[in-house]
């Protein structure tokens, strides 16, 4: 399980750090998002949430 | 680490989801002094099993169309006959007004051309689940929540009810961020945490990939039990048929807008106009599986309308899924599978027992949404019984705080924090969190999932006190998001017991594969028409007793 990170894109805001409904997310020392805990639920707020549409999820291997 | 904080509230809501969040709007409309406070686990923002929205309000008497009445006789067979039909029929009741209410606040109920909603049916009678299109619903409820001015502390879980004899006087809860330890007393309290969504483990293997949100770990059930509560409907293990490996729903949108199931034998599966999962899952159980939804008979734009709201609301995902798949309904028809085992008072029937004023049976506890036994109330219950609890929680905030309070809630939150304490600093730590509930929930498939007998019951049972015992010994925790973990699984590790006691007390087989004792198959009326209901002795030891079923509204 993983997520993409736009590194151009991402500016650091944290917001989906903020948001990630099961706490998943933090963020790595630039600043960019990181999948810390493999506890995702593919929901999508982070990807919909996002205002510069930097990070996309990778469904677990296990589902897809 | 571990820091301490004592706040106060007038009403505190363990849980801001569908329920938590209206309870708040509620509350704050009725009283705008009171001091609410919310403790949410995630962020209220998106949590919850409504965190990207939903498409349809399940339960709605629509004036003019099928009634509370209806909705009630139509209930109690969906039920097998084991419900109180008070509290579901004042939601009947109350539930056009909520509709209406989202609609105020913007949320979109589409209409036919005639200006009618658009009515589908799901139960085994009548329409009254009605189309909404809301991907934004939490956004919009937390929206509201923000202007009543509650207290909103995100990342919070609670941990433990405090309680003064059989009233209750607030919670611990623990930040899963910051390790800091809230002692909160309230003068009334609302569990709206949920249901047990990380129950069975799903056949993937994936801990996480359940079908409903699995931040709810059944943390009411357990905290309620512990504090003394009356818990109710434990034996009913839910399964519904949702995509396979992607555990993804998608059966009301497609099946109540003309998709057809097919079994593996090519037979269609006739459901007589409605959706009847109970048919799918005994297609499984007698090796017809596995079914299919196909909609390749259906008009372009029927497909597009039902691609749209599957792509879009609730579980968006699964756009990626049908495209990494190579799946297409125009072409495909598309696998669905039975879930794993979970409980919910939402869509089940699991959860404390409550009366149509949302009261349970602690004073000062009330319980809205899928952790109380309301059963299929689905969002609309969770709404209108949010709103109950508010109304019904002003008597609590008239009037004081029980005298001695502090000693004693001193002394509860002492017990607690220490526990969490040990947790965190354990010398003898050796398994992790996710291994631990692996197993934990592997035995629960292993033992708890139908066919149920005495002997598989009797040995959930023994594991989960084994699994009670030994978690505090050898837990590994090494932050305090797995601190938070770790406490769910003792979470599921008391629902896991409360199921198997409660099946074991059924010696019956009731609502098809949820409750099949291969040492009791049949469905017996004459003896069985009652509630099983559970409730601690001496914690952990659980006593079970009966109580009739009441079908007068
Ligand atoms: C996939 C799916 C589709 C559904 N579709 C429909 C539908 O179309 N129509 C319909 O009417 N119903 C539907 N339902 C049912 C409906 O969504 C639920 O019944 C309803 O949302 C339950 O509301 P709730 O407040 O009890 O739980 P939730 O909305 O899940 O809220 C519980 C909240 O409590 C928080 N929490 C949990 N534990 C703790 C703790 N210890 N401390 C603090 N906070 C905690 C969680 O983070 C969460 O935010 C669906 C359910 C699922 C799973």
């Amino acid at each position: 399980m993983s997520i993409t990170v736009s590194r151009e894109n991402c500016n650091g805001c944290g917001l989906c750090v903020e948001l990630c409904p099961l706490d998943c997310l933090r963020l790595d020392e630039e600043n960019h998002p990181y999948l810390k805990y493999d506890e995702c639920w593919y929901c999508g707020t982070c990807e919909t949430e996002c205002p510069l549409g930097a990070i996309k999820i990778t469904l677990p291997f296990l589902v897809r | 680490m571990l820091e301490r904080k004592n706040i106060r509230a007038d009403f505190l809501i363990i849980g801001g989801g569908s329920a938590g969040c209206m309870a708040a709007i509620r509350a704050g409309e009725l009283n705008p002094e009171a001091e609410i406070v919310i403790f949410e686990k995630g962020h209220i923002r998106r949590s919850g099993t409504i965190a990207m929205g939903m498409d349809a309000l399940n339960v709605v008497a629509v004036p003019g169309g099928d009634t509370p009445e209806d909705y009630i006789a139509s209930l109690i067979k969906s039920c097998h006959k084991i419900l109180d039909v008070r509290p579901s029929y004042v939601m009947a009741k109350r539930s056009f007004a909520i509709l209406q209410r989202l609609e105020s606040w913007g949320v979109n109920f589409p209409k036919g051309e005639n200006g009618d909603y658009e009515r589908l049916q799901v139960h085994p009678h009548g329409r009254f689940c009605v189309a909404m299109e809301a991907p934004d619903l939490k956004v919009i409820l937390a929206r509201k929540v923000k202007e009543t001015g509650a207290r909103v502390y995100n990342r919070v879980m609670a941990t433990s009810l405090l309680t003064v004899g059989n009233r209750v006087v607030g919670a611990t809860g623990l930040n899963l961020r910051t390790g800091e330890f809230l002692v909160c007393t309230a003068r009334a309290v609302l569990l709206a945490n949920g249901g047990a969504s990380r129950f069975g483990l799903p056949n993937t293997g994936y801990l996480y990939g359940t079908y409903d949100y699995p931040g709810n770990a059944g943390d009411g059930y357990a905290m309620a039990f512990r504090a003394g509560a009356q818990l109710t409907g434990f034996e009913c293990c839910m399964q519904t048929t949702i995509i396979k490996d992607a555990n993804i729903p998608l059966l009301y949108i497609t099946l109540t807008r003309g998709g057809k199931v097919i079994n593996a034998l090519g037979e269609e599966i006739d459901m007589g106009g409605t959706v009847s999962v109970d048919k799918m899952l005994r297609e499984y159980w007698e090796g017809r599986g596995p079914l299919f939804i196909r909609l390749d008979h259906l008009p372009e734009d029927e497909i597009r309308k039902i691609e749209s709201i599957l792509f879009t609301t609730e579980r968006p995902m699964q756009k990626r899924f049908f495209e990494e798949r190579g799946l297409n309904f125009r072409q495909h028809p598309v696998e669905i599978y039975p879930t794993e085992i979970y409980l919910c008072g939402g869509h089940g029937m699991t959860g404390l027992v409550v009366d149509e004023t949302a009261a349970t049976t602690l004073e000062g506890l009330f319980a809205a949404g899928d952790v109380a036994c309301v059963p299929r109330q689905h969002l609309t219950g969770a709404f209108v019984f949010g709103e109950i609890a508010a109304e019904s929680a002003q008597e609590f905030l008239a009037a004081g705080m029980p005298g001695g309070l502090s000693s004693e809630i001193e002394e509860q939150a002492n017990q607690e924090y220490n526990r969490l304490v040990s947790l965190i600093n354990n010398p003898g730590g050796i398994i992790g969190v996710k291994e631990f509930e692996y197993k934990v929930r592997r035995i629960i498939n292993d033992y708890l999932t139908s066919p149920k007998n005495e002997l598989k019951l009797k040995n959930a049972i023994l594991w989960m006190q084994k699994f009670r015992e030994d978690l505090p010994k050898v837990i590994k925790v090494r932050d305090y998001h797995e601190l938070a973990r770790a406490v769910e699984i003792g979470f599921i590790i008391d629902c896991a017991e409360l199921c198997g006691m409660a099946s074991l007390a059924r010696k019956e087989s009731r609502w098809g594969v949820r409750h099949f004792r291969s040492d009791y198959p049949e469905t017996d009326d004459a003896n069985w028409l009652k509630h099983v209901i559970l409730q601690r002795g001496n914690y952990p030891e659980i006593n079970t007793s009966y109580k009739p079923v009441d079908h007068k509204v």
